[in-house]
């Protein structure tokens, strides 16, 4: 059987101000879904990486100032969200979403259609390069939808709109998703 | 002899129960919706062992998290 930790792992002390506030339980509940909204956002693993080191950074830094009106996980999606999103308004990699819903709503109920995936090892690929074919908004929104804890109403919170705004932009999204996956295939 | 039809028919029918039973079915996966996809890509996906690491170094050199707004007039800690 594996061991769960390394030998160096458990030998290494732990820096005291990461286990005293109660910061890892943080980081091993949340840093899966923050690391995955990062990946998926900028596309590379050495910018999410970065991008959720610094997000767990800031949080930590503002700990104290939450004060429970989200959930963690929300607020740290918040962080996340904004982080990225400043990161690519620097890299003026912003898209423009005037005029492409309607170019996307003429091809019928694509967004109920199954997705069939033949080759499961390229499907992160094929996943970044559709996301990465979307507006922002609807990726953001797809990335937030996908995630089971947060309900259409901490989305809309989230992304500052109502309830109804996310629902018809989510079912946009969902068919421009699925029209750009097949096309990846 | 009306038998026959009958017959033919069933047979059919017995070849083709019998076609569906050996026909593979299409590979691969299928997801539902694309929330499906893409919490099953998430699932797959696991942020490096080595940041945990560098994110409690960080912490470590980091000041201490600040008061909030009403700790500081309250005097609380």
């Amino acid at each position: 059987m594996q061991p769960v930790c390394s030998a160096a792992e458990t030998d290494r002390p732990e820096p005291g101000a990461w286990t005293a506030s109660g910061f890892d339980q943080i980081y091993r509940d949340h840093a899966r879904a923050i690391y995955y909204l990062t990946l998926r956002f900028l596309g590379s693993h050495a910018l999410a990486e970065d991008a959720t080191h610094d997000v767990f950074l800031k949080a930590y830094g503002k700990l104290r100032t939450f004060r429970g009106d989200a959930s963690l996980r929300t607020w740290l999606y918040r962080i996340a969200v904004n982080h990225c999103q400043n990161l690519l308004q620097s890299w003026h990699r912003r898209h423009v979403v005037t005029g492409l819903d309607d170019r996307l709503d003429t091809t019928p109920s694509a967004a109920d259609s199954p997705l069939r995936v033949l080759e499961i090892k390229e499907l992160g690929q094929r996943i970044q390069k559709t996301l990465e074919s979307l507006p922002e908004e609807y990726r953001l929104l797809l990335l937030l939808a996908a995630d089971e804890q947060l309900s259409y109403q901490q989305i809309a919170q989230l992304t500052a709109q109502s309830t109804d705004a996310v629902r018809g932009k989510l079912h946009r999204a969902r068919k421009a998703f699925s029209q750009h996956f097949s096309k990846t295939a | 002899m009306d038998q026959k039809p009958f017959q033919l028919k069933q047979d059919q029918r017995s070849e083709l129960e019998a076609q569906q039973h050996t026909q593979p079915s299409p590979p691969g996966k299928v997801f539902e919706t694309v929330e499906e996809l893409l919490r099953h890509d998430a699932n797959q996906t696991h942020p490096p062992d080595q940041l945990r690491e560098r994110l409690a170094e960080s912490i470590q050199d980091a000041p201490p998290p600040a008061r909030s707004w009403w700790r500081r007039l309250l005097g609380m800690g």
